[in-house]
């Protein structure tokens, strides 16, 4: 594991039956490291190097909008009246001005079942943007998904 | 895979009600025109190739990063 051991209950567990676009796996699990950061890990639990960092779009581009076909919601078999939680993939690398964000890309995730996949969104936003175009580094407004999160901090592995 | 030749303006059906329609033809591009219920998504396929992409690019995050997220 990337991080360490860790204690994955079922209820914890996020299930993409077809995996990421390219990236097979259909159990995984969102970890925060720090409890205040917007920044979460979609870690795998088929290949425990495999970790993704992912966010909340709207906290980085207030504007963000997603449009879908319906049957982009019949894949994750989505229910009336069910949340649905959006999480964009970034791509993080050494310095943190010079992140990227897939805006057109973005995992669905239903939160009563804990199943999404990954969608492409019909409105053509880039894959890589510059993940500080609409928000300052010191301008974050902090919150996290109505998913399952496993605290899993520096100090846990 | 089903082979098909078209002319312009000539269109071909998928399903009940998919249709798409070859506007033209401008050197070695063809135009077309699809019709599709709003149901169902329709892409170029390059979009899923630079997803798969940015996807294998962002498991790959250095691991001194592990420190700040």
């Amino acid at each position: 594991m990337r991080f360490g051991d860790l204690q994955v209950e079922d209820q914890h567990i996020i299930k993409l039956p077809s995996g990421l676009i390219g990236i097979p796996g259909d159990q995984w699990v969102l970890i925060t490291r720090e409890p205040e950061s917007p920044f979460l890990w979609l870690q795998s639990l088929d290949n425990g190097d495999l970790a993704l960092p992912v966010v909340q779009p709207e906290v980085f581009f207030p504007s963000y909008s997603l449009q879908l076909a319906e049957e982009q919601l019949q894949e994750i078999g989505l229910q009336d009246g069910h949340e649905v939680e959006v999480l964009c993939i970034v791509k993080a690398v050494e310095e943190l001005p010079d992140f990227k964000i897939n805006l057109r890309g973005p995992l669905i995730i239903d939160s009563s079942t804990r199943t999404g996949a990954q969608v492409v969104n019909m409105s053509e936003y880039p894959v890589d943007a510059n993940l500080w175009q609409e928000i300052g580094i010191n301008q974050i407004d902090f919150s996290h998904p109505e998913l399952p999160i496993i605290l899993h901090g520096q100090g846990d592995q | 895979m089903l082979v098909i030749s078209r002319r312009p303006e000539e269109q071909i059906r998928i399903g009940s009600n998919v249709t798409v329609r070859v506007l033209g033809i401008v050197g070695n591009s063809v135009r077309l025109g699809i019709s599709a219920p709003r149901s169902v998504a329709v892409h170029r396929e390059e979009v899923f190739q630079s997803i798969q992409t940015e996807n294998q690019a962002a498991s790959e995050a250095p691991r001194n990063i592990d420190g700040i997220l």
